[in-house]
């Protein structure tokens, strides 16, 4: 079974589709069934490892849309695997929780059908190798995220920060697939393998690099929150927290920074990788952990504090280094592992007590022990304590920011107060509730059940072993990762618990020494929370909110200009719109006459047209029906009499038949027709007239143009022209071509006659009260 | 001939867009009525003038004559004739229940969907 990994992600989609059915056979056990899939997956990925290791990626080609040279392409080396591993495993455990935290709501199959669709995506996108393919799955991600955020669609809030996510990540999406295909065409190449095996330096000294660099980087911003765009993801936080700690922790976010990773080795051959990259970096880690001060809700810090690592991956990936790289992927494992944990257990809170406020809560830790347990390591490597994950790979962080290019002691500072403040975050988050006096809170306090806790603990012990013993997944997940983004085969990365007395270590412990101490500080900060409040609003959600409205108040008001429901009105836009385009294309295309190729006027035709011409001009100005129905017929029977002369004798004979036709009708409804209202201003009619002449004026022109554009032979009408005898036995063409070459037209032709003759029919005979329903 | 053609088409163009732009309900039929004549001849134009060479096949020819008029805009033209001769009559039809409807031929006052 070669395909094993392309078939998991087809079954994760399948299980989607199903989840619906499944939850109304099994009802909140169809979380546990479904939850087989993902682990079957990690499975599946975890065998992966060792040919990871040896450097064999897996790569699976189908051809999809071979016209457009799009196929399904997947490619799966080191930094995939890791990301395939975080999302099947954390998403084993969100199932779970789901099923104690959504437990007997209605629509928990719908929410397992978002939820699974998004695991495929999310694997779909770090697996896939073809841009476009990872542009596809990205869109899905961020569809999936829209739906998951308003999963409580019947609340206000929920729905606008669901929408606020859609339009920011969607807006980044619409440049990532510009930047996609602008790379794509300059490279002549849209696998990501070939792409990062090419000359970089070559590649990005081609013009307009520097517009392919802005856009991916702003489809990676917008999607893992990165400032000035970072507002959505603490909005985001109205979701239920399953999906808090799967996607806008664990998984989904950091899609931006995988991006960053896996085209690194192209993207970071620019000369403004480092000077956008890293500061953006630091200025989102800088916003996230400030703003996570002020808050006072489990989520909202833990979301805060999400912002800030985002930023800090970024800043890493900014600043390229080998060891900065490698501390990227070993900071994105710990974080994914600790928050997700934090994120569940927390959720857990809220959901046995009512409470989400930490200074409300404390003494939790007899009530739910399991819960206690998990948040309490997942604290505690989130504040970066020895022998955890989360130690080992702030240690490499502080080393990454030491030997950064340009001043290293700038970097540091900034990592330390952002570690800092994550230490008293984690506290507040993994520990405070659990520890000290009881509070009393809404709900009786008691041990969730253990799909709830189950995934945590694993993820706690996860966290130890992978803190105790960092070698092993340093050399199975981050080493392979971090040699796929530095695109660099022989590059092997350990990972050491213990690096000797260095600076790093020194660092660590006053960052925990400090974070003690500003954890004391806390309420006294947060009693300040109207500074933090002050602070979102003049922040970039504000710009967010006043595009919005400025965006629809533009709609409403366009639309009442073009939409307001006067139909001549709406004649006149069109009209007038399509003069101006025509007319600014006209200059220059206009012929002078030329007046020895045209038809020779005549008496009679001159006359003809000049009572054409007097007879439109008389139906405008005249106030009698009667005059006007005749100036009508006037310009029928004068373009009959046009036809005729100039060898069309069928159109001439249909055209008075028609003519008497439509007068016999005319005089019919002569009694029955309203009067001629006089209705308008004088002023409008001017108006109108002189608009009317000026599209006349147009229409002249284009007829002149057309007619020295003509091209001299047409091969539709040389072939009605040499089969008509042979092959319909007719030597009137125009009667052939419509009776028989194009025959169906005219049944067309008649059928409409046949529907426009009933619908006059029902309109004039079918009264209203005689039988059928009175309408006034 | 083309020339004078031109400004003739262009002239039915422009009454008939100034009745479609009144509110009396009669005159914007005649506007329609107006350009539907303007759509066909301006069709025909484009297609080139002849005179006196009908689109037939001559008498022991067995195709059509180089020098003949083109016979497909005129077949395109006599199936717009009939149809825009449909639309005339079902629009009076129309204006005529509208107006027993309503009892008012100002279009103004047809804007809203409820009987008045």
């Amino acid at each position: 079974m070669e395909n094993l990994p392309i078939i998991i992600l087809a079954s994760v989609f399948v299980a989607a589709f199903l989840a619906p059915a499944l939850h109304r056979v099994l009802g909140d056990r169809c979380g546990l069934v479904l939850s087989l899939v993902p682990l079957a997956g990690a499975w599946v990925y975890a065998e992966m490892v060792p040919r990871i290791m040896a450097g064999q990626p897996f790569v699976y080609r189908h051809a999809w849309v071979p016209s457009l040279g799009i196929s399904l392409d997947f490619r799966i080396d080191g930094l995939s695997l890791l990301f395939l591993l975080l999302i099947s495993v954390i998403g084993v455990f969100v199932t779970w929780y789901a099923a104690g935290y959504l437990a007997g709501k209605k629509d928990l199959g719908r929410f397992y059908l978002y939820l699974f669709g998004f695991m495929g995506s999310m694997l779909g996108v770090v697996s896939a190798d073809h841009l476009v393919l990872l542009f596809v799955f990205w869109e899905l991600t961020s569809i999936s995220s829209y739906l998951l955020i308003g999963y409580y669609h019947n609340e206000a809030k929920s729905r606008a920060a669901a929408l606020q996510a859609l339009l920011v990540t969607g807006a980044g999406g619409l440049c990532l697939l510009a930047g996609v295909i602008l790379l794509g065409r300059m490279a002549g190449t849209f696998l990501i393998s070939e792409l990062l095996a090419m000359d970089a330096a070559a590649l990005v000294a081609q013009p307009g690099f520097t517009t392919v660099l802005i856009l991916i980087l702003l489809g990676a911003f917008t999607k893992s929150a990165q400032f000035p765009f970072h507002f959505w993801l603490p909005n985001a936080m109205t979701a239920p927290a399953p999906v808090s700690a799967y996607l806008h922790s664990a998984t989904m976010v950091k899609a931006g920074v995988f991006l960053l990773a896996r085209l690194f080795p192209l993207l970071s051959a620019s000369p403004l990788w480092f000077p956008i990259v890293a500061p953006v970096g630091a200025v989102t880690m800088i916003t996230g952990v400030v703003m996570a001060l002020g808050q006072n809700d489990l989520k909202k810090i833990l979301a805060y504090t999400t912002v800030g690592v985002l930023g800090t991956l970024t800043m890493l990936l900014g600043i390229g280094t080998e060891l900065a790289v490698k501390a990227a992927m070993a900071y994105l494992l710990a974080h994914a592992i600790y928050k997700a944990a934090l994120f569940m257990t927390s959720g857990t809170i809220d959901h046995e007590t009512g409470v989400r406020d930490p200074d409300l809560l404390g003494g939790l830790r007899r009530a739910m022990p399991f819960t206690a347990a998990a948040a309490l390591v997942g604290g505690l490597s989130m504040a970066g304590v020895p022998l955890l994950l989360g130690f080992v790979s702030k240690e490499y962080f502080y080393k990454a920011l030491l030997d950064a290019q340009g001043a290293g002691v700038l970097w540091e500072v900034l990592g330390v107060g952002a570690s800092v403040v994550m230490v008293a975050a984690a506290i507040t988050a993994g520990i405070k509730p659990f520890w000290g006096k009881l509070l009393p809170t809404p709900k009786h306090a008691h041990e969730a059940p253990w799909t709830m806790w189950l995934g945590p603990v694993l993820l706690g012990v996860a966290g130890i072993k992978t803190g105790l013993f960092p070698s092993y997944a340093g050399a199975g997940l981050v080493g392979p990762a971090a040699a796929a983004v530095l695109g660099d085969g022989g590059f092997v990365a350990d990972l050491k618990l213990w690096h000797g007395w260095t600076t790093a270590l020194g660092l660590s412990a006053v960052t925990v020494l400090l974070g003690l101490g500003l954890y004391a500080l806390l309420p006294r900060i947060r009693a300040a929370r109207g500074i933090f409040g002050g602070l979102a609003r003049l922040g970039p959600e504000h710009g967010y909110d006043n595009l919005l409205s400025g965006l629809l108040a533009f709609a409403r008001w366009q639309t009442s200009v073009l939409q307001n429901g006067y139909l001549r009105n709406y004649i006149l836009t069109v009209v007038m719109f399509t003069v101006v385009l025509v007319g600014w294309m006209l200059p220059g295309v206009v012929p002078s006459p030329d007046w020895d190729t045209m038809v020779r006027p005549h008496v009679l035709t001159v006359t003809v047209c000049l009572l054409i011409m007097a007879g439109a001009i008389f139906a405008c100005l005249t106030s009698s029906r009667f005059t006007a129905i005749l100036a009508l017929g006037v310009v029928g029977v004068g373009i009959a009499m046009l036809y005729f002369m100039f060898s069309a004798p069928d159109l001439a004979m249909t055209q008075v038949l028609v003519e008497t036709l439509t007068l016999v009708l005319f005089v019919l409804a002569f009694y029955r027709l309203p009067v001629f209202g006089n209705y308008s201003k004088k002023s409008v009619k001017i108006r109108d007239a002189i608009l009317a002449a000026v599209f006349g004026t147009v229409m002249a022109m284009v007829v002149l143009v057309e007619q020295s554009s003509r091209a001299a032979d047409n091969a539709v009408s040389r072939f009605m022209g040499e089969n008509s005898l042979a092959l319909a036995n007719g030597r009137n063409v125009v009667n052939v071509i419509l009776v028989d070459f194009r025959a169906l037209d005219t049944l067309g032709e008649i059928t409409v006659l046949a529907i426009a003759a009933l619908g006059v029919f029902a309109m004039l005979r079918l009264r209203p009260g005689r039988g059928g329903k009175e309408d006034r | 001939m083309e020339f004078l053609l031109a400004i003739t088409i262009g002239v039915l163009y422009a009454a008939s867009f100034y009745l479609l732009l009144r509110r009396g309900v009669v005159r914007v039929v005649l506007g329609v009525a107006l350009l539907s004549q303007a759509v066909n001849l301006l069709i025909f134009t484009a297609g080139g003038l002849r005179e006196g060479a009908v689109p037939f096949i001559a008498e022991g020819g067995k195709v059509l004559g180089a020098a003949s008029a083109d016979p497909l805009p005129q077949a395109l033209i006599l199936t717009a004739i009939v149809i825009s001769f449909g639309v005339l009559a079902f629009t009076l039809a129309m204006v005529h229940r509208a107006d027993q409807a309503t009892g008012t031929d100002d279009v103004d006052d047809l804007k809203g969907t409820d009987a008045t």
